[in-house]
């Protein structure tokens, strides 16, 4: 046994290729984050003290003190609101007005994540004695996507293929079944050297997942029923969340262990090590898009349903398309995914320990040269590789210095209209011809329309911000916000940032990435020193970085009302609290 | 130098594997296919059904009587009949009183459905094709008010590109009305191409490595043949193997999807396709796919010589499959950059020659980059870089062979 792993291992370089799956395991859980929303970033502690207080079982105390919150939270913000009323209507003076904004501003600032939590909460109260209310996001990340983890396939692929091409390659293949001990002995260490590998492989991959996640979010509440997710409102799965992620990780090893399994017979057919490689990461490639809609995949025993084993407990998953057919009354839901019982989950892990044990009696049937495997599918009617190939695939198928220029925003006085060359600039949108247009208006009245390039469709002209000869102007569709400069000089527009990624690859739909939307975020407040460019997402100010491709948080307490001031790159602004604080931009 | 070409091809790449293994890329691609087709119409993306494989084969057959009775040249008569039909549809369900159980009397099966069908099947795309015209007329002011606003503020990049508009988009009209749907799901199908890159890469090994692992490089690199044109056959042969495999998988998806959807109006232009409306192509539906295809040739023969790079770097079979492989990962996603809008990810998109592969949505509308105040078309860049890629390759070759 030692044999094999020195042979593998340091011969081979076999460490340098698990040193490299380990570096690309490592850089993928983190490139790929966890699931989460923008409202819970950026209310962390708040987030975090909710679940301090309220989580676990559902109480009838804690009923009643969250209900109480809620009560709290709306009493403030319609305070707010009166007084805000008030003001505008110039009803109240502005220090009293500030006042009543200090006031009531720390609950208003709770107000999106309670929405949240109180989300969180309604859902527990339908079925207490199921369902906690727990900080669910390393569970989510965890049981809520079933993506294969390529790195580990390709990983197991290129070290089975090592095990048993090198021998075969260079002919020490004849010489070891000439001896006893060649025959009989080395294949089964190959073999358990194969099923270690590649549990140990499946171990580290989830270790590392397991211990990004709890360094991140954590893991609470453990003990509570996989019903406290909401995603799994359906399941048919009576177990605690540590069971489940024991479950999954259960079946992800079991998953593994067959693929390398599988992986040896190739080898072993196939003989070179290119060709194996190839044809293996082919034949993984092609099952996973083949079957990669619906749940066929999970009902067949083989590697790649336990290898995207979350969706063992998944409960039935509907598309709803009433639009298309009866309107509003007869919605009719198309199964997208039916569930798998447990008695099933229970067959098809005896049936793949089975056809694994079947898979490992052929592997040591093939290396000893008991059965001929041979590609002679170009020879006189002998087709026996084709079907194999055939047959496998069956078993398988289950697929930017600040000027010294006073900036002074109120949110309740935005600007729209900027002095430029004797006239001005300004936007006007709601036109008749249904366009938004940035324009020039000089000393004599006459205009002219300096934005050529039409915005795109549905999206809103949010602000536009004048510094120089350049214009800047801010496009806002739902959560997504889009920033172009226009050269008033020429007419010239491009884009400068986008919250949206520009990135369309998917890996022909093998890695599905998915974009941590911000929600009910609003967009405005656009300036710019001359240098940098600013905007105000929700209650944060940001700046936008000198390549564009993303934003940095500077101000992220902003009260309620937008009222800052900035003059060589000091912010004066007034706080959620109302207090006035100071922030230079160039440190 | 032919003689050599013929017995590198026999030595390399005329062995059962590769045969093997292209008879099943074929299989695999024709069952990936298969799959869109008897998934249930997701193969074009919308929701109305395409297949005759469908639960719904009602829906199916009312499409498909909608478009035998509509297909064919526009005339005054067909566009009176189809608003007749339609105000007819929409006045059944306008009131909101019909019956939204199964009914034997609809012609899909229910009467929201048949109104929705013939909307979005029949109504909308008959729309665009009779009104395209005006709308491009009405476009081609806005680009001439345009080119005006450029020239006079000394904008020479906004003045080519509104030149380029009007030249190429010169008496636009549609005179067929058909299902374009098809069509749309041949460009973008692309899931060969992922086929087509481990066929590569399965072919680039031996190539590269046999005579590394036998030691007859050693020998080769003794004499002036061995050193130079036994190299530069290496490359013409994967580079002629590229091109065979790009051409056989693009007929075979023109075939199989022509034979279980049906292609109708290769000859009609590329811009009947609704959202090809602002496209700069002027060509037809099948000239568009040619082209596509010499784009998506240029693009593997970039990649086939960065595969041959890495296959020279390595010293084992492990090495330049695992190479290889990432070399194909880091391409794939940076030219997932193809279609950004800012300037410096889409300059990034160009170093990678699979970027040519997104044609299909490239060509939607004009994709270009002000260089030095020039217009340059994205297209050119990727085919420069490529150029450039294979210049520096032959530099290396040649040194290394003195």
């Amino acid at each position: 046994m030692r044999d094999e792993w020195k042979k593998l291992y340091i011969k081979q370089g076999g460490v340098w290729i698990i040193l490299l799956f380990l570096l690309i395991e490592i850089l993928s859980v983190g490139w790929k984050g966890y699931d989460s929303s923008l409202a819970i970033d950026q209310n962390q502690k708040i987030y975090q003290s909710y679940m301090q207080r309220f989580g676990g079982k559902l109480t009838e105390q804690k009923k009643q003190e969250i209900e109480e919150e809620k009560e709290q939270i709306q009493k403030a913000k319609e305070e707010c609101d009166s007084w805000d009323q008030k003001y505008r209507e110039k009803e109240c003076f502005a220090n009293v007005y500030q006042k009543h904004v200090k006031e009531g501003s720390k609950e208003r600032q709770k107000e999106k994540i309670f929405t949240v939590f109180y989300g969180k909460y309604k859902y527990a109260a339908q079925n207490p004695a199921k369902r906690w209310i727990l900080d669910s996001r390393a569970y989510e990340t965890l049981l809520c996507h079933a993506n294969a983890d390529q790195v580990l396939i390709i990983t197991i692929i290129v070290l089975v293929v090592l095990i048993f091409c090198q021998e075969e390659e260079s002919g020490m293949q004849w010489l070891l079944l000439t001896t006893q001990y060649g025959k009989y002995q080395t294949i089964q260490k190959k073999m358990v050297l194969v099923v270690l590998q590649s549990a140990i492989l499946s171990f580290v991959a989830q270790g590392i997942e397991l211990i990004y996640l709890k360094q991140n979010v954590g893991f609470p509440a453990l003990e509570s029923k996989l019903q406290s997710i909401e995603a799994f409102q359906n399941t048919k799965y009576e177990i605690t969340l540590w069971q489940a992620i024991g479950i999954r990780s259960g079946l992800l090893m079991i998953g593994a262990i067959f693929w390398g399994v599988l992986i040896s017979v190739i080898a072993l057919g196939l003989k070179k090590k290119v060709t194996s490689m190839v044809a293996a990461i082919t034949f993984a490639l092609s099952m996973q898009l083949l079957l990669k809609r619906g749940s066929l995949l999970y009902r067949i025993p083989s590697p790649f349903g336990f290898l995207k084993s979350s969706a063992y407990m998944w409960g039935d998953q509907y598309l709803y398309t009433y639009e298309t057919k009866n309107m509003q009354q007869n919605l009719k839901g198309i199964c997208e995914f039916k569930a798998v019982s447990v008695e099933w989950l229970v067959i098809e892990v005896f049936l793949s320990v089975l056809l694994m044990a079947g898979t490992i009696w052929f592997a040591i049937c093939i290396y000893r040269k008991e059965v001929k495997l041979r590609l002679r599918i170009f020879q006189k009617r002998k087709i026996e590789m084709f079907v194999i190939i055939l047959g496998m695939a069956m078993i398988e198928t289950g697929c930017s210095k600040a000027q010294r220029e006073k900036i002074t925003y109120n949110s309740q006085e935005e600007v729209e209209s900027f002095s430029y060359k004797n006239g001005t600039v300004e936007y006007t949108g709601d036109t008749d011809d249904m366009r938004y247009h940035i324009q020039y208006t000089d000393f004599t009245g006459k205009k002219e329309d300096l934005l050529r390039e039409e915005i795109r469709q549905d999206w809103e002209l949010v602000g536009i911000y004048v510094i120089g000869s350049e214009c800047y102007y801010m496009t806002e569709l739902c959560d997504d916000c889009e920033i172009y400069e226009l050269d008033l000089e020429t007419g010239n527009t491009q884009l400068i940032y986008t919250t949206e990624s520009e990135n369309q690859s998917n890996f022909w739909g093998l890695y599905e990435k998915e974009d941590r939307k911000p929600q009910m975020t609003s967009y405005s407040n656009l300036f710019s020193d001359g240098k940098d460019i600013f905007f105000v997402q929700n209650n944060t100010l940001k700046k936008v970085t000198a390549n564009g491709l993303s934003a940095q948080t500077v101000i992220s307490d902003l009260g309620v009302d937008i009222i800052f001031e900035y003059m060589d790159g000091t912010i004066t602004y007034l706080d959620a609290e109302g207090k006035e604080q100071k922030v230079s931009i160039d440190k | 130098m032919l003689e050599l070409i013929r017995f590198e091809f026999k030595k390399s790449l005329c062995t059962k594997t590769i045969i093997g293994a292209f008879f099943l890329m074929l299989v695999c691609n024709f069952a990936f296919l298969e799959r869109d087709y008897y998934s249930k119409g997701k193969a074009i993306e919308m929701q109305e059904p395409v297949t005759r494989y469908n639960q719904e084969a009602n829906i199916y057959h009312y499409i498909q009587e909608l478009h035998q009775r509509y297909d064919g040249t526009i005339s005054g008569k067909k566009i009176d009949q189809m608003i007749n039909e339609y105000k007819k549809k929409y006045s059944r369900i306008a009131d909101n009183t019909y019956s939204k159980e199964y009914t034997k009397e609809a012609d899909s099966g229910y009467w929201y459905g048949d109104y929705s069908y013939y909307q979005s099947m029949i109504y909308e795309p008959m729309k665009y094709a009779t009104t395209y015209r005006q709308w491009m007329e009405k476009e081609r002011e806005r680009w001439n008010k345009d080119l005006k606003f450029y020239h006079k503020h000394h904008n020479l990049y906004g003045e080519q590109k509104m030149r380029y508009r009007l030249a190429h988009t010169k008496g636009r009209r549609i005179t067929e009305f058909f299902d374009t749907r098809q069509w749309e799901y041949l460009y973008q199908y692309h899931e060969s191409d992922l086929l087509i890159l481990l066929f590569l890469i399965l072919c680039v090994a031996p190539v590269f490595l046999l005579e590394k692992q036998n030691g007859m490089d050693m020998i080769l690199a003794t004499n002036r043949q061995g050193r130079r044109a036994f190299k530069s056959v290496k490359y013409i042969v994967i580079s002629l193997t590229g091109i065979a495999i790009v051409v056989v998988m693009s007929a075979m998806n023109y075939l199989v999807i022509n034979g279980l959807y049906g292609l109708p109006g290769a000859f009609r232009p590329l811009y009947c396709i609704m959202s090809y409306k602002d496209t700069m192509f002027q060509g037809s539906l099948v000239e568009f796919y040619l082209w596509q295809m010499g784009t998506k040739i240029l693009g593997f023969l970039g990649m086939i010589w960065i595969l041959c790079l890495c296959a020279e770097l390595a010293k084992n079979y492990v090495q330049s499959v695992l190479s290889q492989i990432l070399v194909c990962v880091l391409m794939e996603y940076i030219s997932g950059f193809a279609l950004a809008k800012r300037t410096s990810l889409c300059m990034l998109s160009t170093l990678s020659p699979m970027s040519l592969l997104w044609q299909d949505k490239a060509n939607q509308e004009l994709y270009s980059m002000k260089i030095f105040g020039n217009l340059i078309l994205v297209l050119w860049i990727n085919i420069g870089v490529i150029l450039v890629e294979m210049l520096i390759n032959i530099i290396i070759q040649k040194r290394s062979g003195e």
